[in-house]
């Protein structure tokens, strides 16, 4: 009996050896080796970022760790992955925090190592940063709160007697507060809601549903990323709401390029994570050849309409 | 019933010793002592919640409700200490008291009203949760003292170990001699093992269910206290999913969902048997999605294991 079990637990050991074997075939004998942690690889912001990192790499000899936990809220997750490649010994680490502050003391340990951080798409507290003795070489990625009030003008310019609802993101991200801001500070609207819908699409649905049945008479939404935007295109639509509510979102994901082109989607942000990417793999590199960085190296973000949403397509393909 | 105890504890040791073995070949940082540093911090919180939860077990229950205690007791801490300006020491108390009220209420629905443990857990995972969202308000809750962050980054002076490691070996100490040496442990597997026998023998089974999931809760409650100390923040997000992780630590280490059965040092190496595996994928660039896959796989297998030690128990 005693081998019965044994064997079992020996099985479930060579399973993960060779689930681990299996992935660590990556080539050893590059010169820069790179981790790049993010929140999570579950939408195509990350996904799109992910490629755009890898075919820089490979552009540059870089070796490249690109890693995330599961949920975007997984913060101690994301803070064990920081130590782990603190011990790893990678050349640079690229971060995008899952939480303003929570990452500080990792990225400290980072620092003690000697190891250059570089933020990407999100930003960290600097008071708490600065306050643990932290820093960092450099945030790539947009200004949200400008990226934000491009939606915003639109709006603004084209709708008389807003009444809005936000769908607001994960408390706590900075980004997603700069979004809604962005957006907010932009518009002489009224505000007939404003709520989380955590940034996902089935709790977006929900929302949108509620807030509809309560004040039918809302004809902009201001999603803060595109789950969320698609979630409250969906309850327009079952709503029997078409045409009536304006919703502009964030990031332009492949969903919403189509909403555009159907016309349920007036306009999205696009933040071009490629470019992202590559301007943070840029940025470690520069690091490590001992140049100093400006504090923000800020990356293109565009308003996607109906107007620009060929062209959009025809170069991000 | 002592010689099968051993068995169990024996294979996930064996089970983790040949893990170890054979990541530390395919690995190289794996087998540094800043490694083994990070995977016993790592896993404090998830032990120390298993800890709790591994006593609920052994009842026959189930508590599924501590991820969101982790994440209320750690906002009402970070509202006293940072908001409140009062010293850490009332932080900490009143999130050890929330912890066990928690954990009291859930007893009490249990034991005394006979609610499914699932179902009575459930509801506070939500009230928990709901209120952590409610106080925090989207904040994070950071800026602690020096002296309230040791508890989480704090080392014992004159070498690198943490003292958050220190703490866990002493609350699994001290869980091992009570249930391994004073009554409470003997009742509480006897409840697991036949809930109507211990009762007509005379013992107050209502009062220490309770208990069980009190410590539950406490022991959440004690997580959460490292988790804000090491992340200078209290979030309301904390802890989603951590009694999942804290539930497959005791089954890896031999805990039996029916009850009755298992160790507090088989819980032990069943936790840093999870962190080990996530540690060592990791350093091996395999991605998380990858990872909660073999894990799945782990439990998978460390459950067939019980049920076919439980069937030759049968025969």
């Amino acid at each position: 009996m005693k081998k019965k079990v044994l064997a079992v637990l020996l099985t479930a050991t060579m399973a993960i050896s060779m689930a681990a074997c299996g992935n660590s075939s990556e080539g050893g004998d590059k010169d820069i080796k790179i981790a790049y942690i993010v929140k999570a690889k579950t939408d195509e912001f990350w996904t799109a970022m992910e490629k755009g990192a890898y075919a820089y790499a490979e552009a540059n000899g870089v070796e490249l760790s690109f890693q995330a936990p599961e949920k975007e809220t997984d913060v101690e997750k994301q803070v064990q992955m920081v130590e782990n490649a603190v011990i790893k010994g990678f050349d640079a680490i690229i971060l995008s925090a899952a939480d303003s502050k929570s990452l500080v003391p990792a990225i400290v340990k980072a620092n003690n190592a000697d190891i250059p951080v570089i933020l990407v798409n999100d930003v960290i507290n600097e008071e708490a940063l600065s306050a643990e003795g932290g820093h960092v070489e450099t945030y790539v990625g947009i200004d949200q709160y400008e990226a934000a009030s491009l939606a915003g003008t639109y709006a603004q310019e084209n709708t008389e007697g807003g009444k809005v609802a936000y769908l607001e993101g994960i408390s706590g991200v900075a980004a997603h507060e700069e979004r809604l801001n962005g957006f907010k500070d932009q518009v002489d609207f009224e505000v007939v809601s404003s709520q989380t819908a955590k940034c996902d699409r089935n709790e977006a649905f929900n929302v949108m549903q509620n807030v509809l049945s309560a004040n039918p008479e809302v004809n902009v939404v201001w999603a803060i990323n595109a789950e969320m935007g698609q979630g409250a295109i969906q309850a327009i639509e079952q709503g029997g709401f078409s045409g009536k509510v304006q919703v502009f979102d964030f990031d332009a994901s492949s969903d919403d390029i189509e909403a555009i082109k159907a016309g349920t989607l007036i306009g999205s942000v696009a933040q071009f994570p490629n470019l992202q990417a590559e301007a943070a793999i840029q940025a470690c590199l520069d690091v490590l050849d001992g140049k100093e960085l400006e504090e923000h190296t800020k990356t293109k973000a565009e308003l996607i309409t109906a107007d620009n949403v060929e062209d959009f397509e025809a170069e991000n393909k | 019933m002592k010689k099968k105890i051993n068995l169990t504890n024996m294979t996930s040791v064996i089970a983790l010793v040949v893990l170890c073995l054979v990541l530390s070949i395919a690995e190289p940082a794996f087998r540094s002592f800043g490694n083994l540093i990070n995977i016993f911090q790592q896993v404090t919180v998830i032990a120390v919640i298993a800890l709790g939860i591994n006593l609920v077990i052994f009842t026959g229950g189930i508590d599924i409700s501590v991820g969101s205690v982790v994440a209320f007791t750690g906002i009402v801490m970070g509202k006293i200490i940072v908001e409140g300006g009062m010293p850490p020491f009332v932080g900490v108390l009143a999130a050890l008291v929330i912890g066990l009220l928690c954990g009291t209420f859930n007893g009490v629905m249990i034991a005394k009203f006979k609610l499914q443990p699932m179902i009575a857990t459930l509801a506070m995972m939500s009230m928990a949760r709901g209120a952590a969202l409610t106080l925090a308000d989207g904040q994070t809750i950071t800026g602690y003292s020096e002296g309230f962050r040791w508890i989480g980054v704090g080392v014992i002076p004159g070498t690198q170990v943490p003292v958050q490691i220190v703490f866990m070996i002493i609350f699994y100490l001290i869980a091992f001699y009570i249930m391994r040496y004073r009554k409470f442990g003997r009742y509480i597997y006897s409840i697991g093992g036949n809930e109507e026998a211990t009762r007509l023998s005379g013992i107050n089974t209502v009062q220490y269910k309770i208990m069980a999931y009190a410590i539950s809760g406490f022991c959440a409650a004690i997580a959460s206290v490292i988790l804000v100390a090491k992340l200078n923040s209290a979030q309301s997000t904390a802890g989603l999913d951590y009694e999942m992780d804290a539930i497959a630590s005791c089954v890896i280490g031999g805990s039996s969902l029916l009850g009755g059965f298992g160790s507090v040092w088989g819980t032990f190496v069943g936790a840093i048997i999870m962190i080990v595996i996530r540690n060592g994928l990791n350093l091996l660039n395999v991605s998380s999605n990858l990872q909660k896959l073999v894990i799945g796989v782990v439990i998978l297998l460390a459950v067939l294991a019980d049920s076919l030690r439980h069937k030759d128990d049968a025969k």
